[in-house]
């Protein structure tokens, strides 16, 4: 029941969305040069296609939105239970965890710290906070700590050796 | 054949069943991620080692998909309504023998249909011109569209224009003009595929793991697993079946091996005489859908050989790693290298050889590595997501560009968007483009021949024709005009005969 309601606000958002997106493209793609100076045919423009396909977003945008306001989505989109879910329940904290560990070590260590250290250091953060914090077993922090540093070491010098070496790449 | 293509062979295959197997890698993605490691190889070295991770990874997903219930790969999922029924029964490693048998005889089929008509295929597509690429660009997106969401395909069609819109990104061909780049030269050659695809088909993949609080326990063999031939040979009309219904569905753009799988499912219980077995644990179920799936990858292989257009979304990586590597696809393929699709006819059979025989032999150690914790696997994933991306370009740019689809890819599917007809208008949407604008400069804007030439003709019809029915009033209405006709034919039925 919940997740239905989800979808519908969801749809109705989402279909607002890709009309602005496709308005959005579809005026850029107006705007390109013709290159009628060098004789290019009006429809053999370069934003002939972005224009159309601007202009179909536009179109799938609004279907969808009129589907979802038919559904009742405009009266679901006050509700506010699910915005509460976004980041009480356990799988969004767990979600949302991933997501801020995985852009820590992507737009931060990464180019900061040696490949490896970074990535050391990613993989036992991750897996230390995964099996204890996160996790509905009871582990031990210690031993968690422990073994996951173990791995942590493991992988960087795997990955760095195979890829490096191995493979002949270039790591960042 | 020589010593070093069995060893890539042998640890290809492997690994493609390992990721396979384990929920959460994809076959994409095992594919994608691997052409980092298959960047410094001969081409036909890469192109084998590519072949076999996706051959071994369609395959491997269905040991999760009978073991744990959950599928190792969306093409896994018919699998394991059978599969797991009969894993509950005690009959796991039957189930696995026989799993293993049925995609070594549905890869079988594809390839005897790729060997038989690409080269008819390829002839044929010597008559396209600029009309029907354009035209076959538009069926092989909307078809795609259609087909992977078959709930709600308007959802399929905005995905399949989200993808087109990426293709428009950098410069275009025909006045080199730089479209959507903002300023930013990282994007003047466009968005490469391989990043998105890492992106949509890894990152997104792991945070849909990590999001689940638990994991599935595993159920564990003790039986036999080498199926006996006359239960093979007693499901030969639901092998063959389903290995021509597989291949057919890889042929068409986009759709890939789930579609195949479940397809086959449908008809093999359409046509049994035990339908009330399918989905407790029926051997003609199980058949159906590995030999559905694993015929697929032939099958996708057609198209991208004769007209560089993925039959799903491991072909569409695979198209990518062949220009990688000097390996143009498409109907220029069969002059330029005429040998190239006999060789690929050798890969998928080495590789089928391969699959048969893991399967066959380490049942017992490739159950182990269902146990690995997905948290400890997870991370070194992402690693590997971050590395592939980055080891082609030697730019964080595309590092960047991987997340941004990771993320995107999440909330798409989250929102039950489906990921083919993306990947489809990425690697379509130039052809569309060039090929519209260079039709209409031909012509000095008449857009008749896009109507009026046969083959153009036939695929737009074709299009029209997927689109009308996918309006719930068009279907409705139809399913009307042809109600009085099932109506007759029912009642008109000798008994005895089944109709379901």
């Amino acid at each position: 029941m919940e997740e239905g309601r989800q979808s519908t606000r969801a749809d109705l958002v989402t279909g607002v969305v890709f009309i602005l997106l496709g308005l959005t493209v579809a005026f850029a793609a107006w705007e390109m040069p013709r290159f009628a100076n060098r004789g290019v045919h009006p429809l053999a423009a370069p934003g002939l296609v972005p224009l159309l396909l601007g202009g179909l977003l536009a179109l799938c945008g609004a279907l969808l939105s009129w589907r979802a306001a038919r559904q009742g989505g405009i009266a679901k989109l006050s509700r506010q239970t699910s915005w509460k879910m976004l980041v009480a329940s356990a799988e969004s904290r767990r979600l949302w965890t991933m997501i801020a560990l995985t852009l820590v070590y992507t737009l931060i260590l990464l180019g900061w710290l040696p490949f490896w250290l970074a990535t050391g250091l990613y993989v036992w953060v991750t897996i230390v906070i995964f099996e204890t914090v996160l996790s509905d077993k009871s582990r031990s922090l210690r031993r968690s700590i422990v073994l996951a540093l173990f791995q942590a070491i493991v992988v960087a010098i795997i990955v760095t050796l195979v890829f490096q070496y191995g493979f002949l790449v270039r790591l960042p | 054949m020589t010593p070093l293509s069995l060893f890539n062979v042998a640890w290809a295959t492997l690994l493609g069943i390992v990721i396979g197997m384990l929920p959460g890698l994809t076959a994409t993605m095992g594919v994608a991620l691997l052409v980092t490691l298959t960047y410094g190889m001969p081409g036909d070295q890469a192109i084998l080692t590519l072949i076999c991770m996706y051959v071994g990874a369609i395959y491997g997903g269905s040991r999760s998909a009978i073991l744990l219930n959950i599928p190792g790969t969306p093409a896994s999922a018919a699998t394991s309504l059978d599969g797991f029924p009969l894993a509950q029964q005690g009959k796991a490693g039957y189930a696995m023998g026989l799993a293993t048998v049925s995609s070594a005889i549905g890869t079988v089929i594809g390839i005897i249909c790729l060997a038989v008509f690409a080269p008819l295929l390829a002839e044929l597509a010597f008559d396209f011109g600029t009309y029907e690429f354009f035209w076959l660009a538009v069926f092989g997106v909307v078809i795609s569209g259609r087909l992977t969401a078959l709930g709600d395909p308007l959802k399929g069609y905005i995905a399949g224009i989200l993808g087109l819109l990426v293709a428009m990104v950098g410069m275009e061909s025909l006045q080199a003009y730089q479209r959507f780049t903002f300023g930013a030269h990282q994007l003047s050659g466009g968005v490469d595929i391989i990043p998105a695809m890492v992106g949509a088909f890894g990152f997104a993949e792991i945070l849909t793991v990590m999001r689940r609080r638990y994991d599935a326990k595993v159920l564990v063999s003790k039986d036999r697993v080498v199926p006996r031939f006359k239960d093979v040979w007693r499901f030969k009309r639901t092998s063959v079946r389903s290995g021509i219904i597989g291949t057919f569905v890889g042929v068409v753009p986009g759709v890939g091996e789930d579609i195949g799988s479940w397809a086959s499912y449908a008809a093999a219980r359409r046509a049994s005489k035990e339908k009330e077995m399918f989905g407790k644990g029926s051997y003609e179920g199980l058949t159906a859908a590995e030999t559905g799936n694993s015929a697929v990858i032939p099958g996708a292989l057609i198209p991208v050989l004769t007209l560089a257009i993925p039959g799903s979304t491991a072909a569409a990586v695979l198209i990518a790693a062949m220009l990688i590597h000097d390996i143009r696809p498409g109907p220029m393929l069969m002059i330029e290298n005429p040998e190239f699709l006999y060789q690929v006819v050798a890969m998928l059979l080495f590789t089928t050889l391969a699959i048969t025989l893991y399967g066959l032999s380490l049942t017992k150690m490739l159950v182990k590595v269902l146990a690995i914790p997905r948290e400890k696997l997870m991370p070194v994933v992402y690693v590997l997501c971050v590395i592939g991306p980055f080891a082609i370009s030697q730019r964080m740019f595309d590092v960047y560009v991987m997340v941004f689809f990771g993320l995107a890819g999440f909330v798409l599917r989250e929102m039950k968007y489906p990921m083919a007809p993306i990947v489809l208008g990425i690697i379509l949407g130039t052809l569309l483009d060039t090929n519209l604008r260079r039709g209409l400069a031909l012509t000095d804007g008449d857009p008749t021949p896009f109507f009026t030439r046969p083959i153009s003709m036939l695929l737009c019809g074709v299009t029209l024709l997927v689109i009308l029915i996918s309006i719930p009033v068009v279907s409705r209405a139809l399913g009307r005009l042809f109600q009085p006709l099932r109506l007759h034919r029912r009642l008109t039925k000798k008994p005895g005969m089944n109709d379901d």
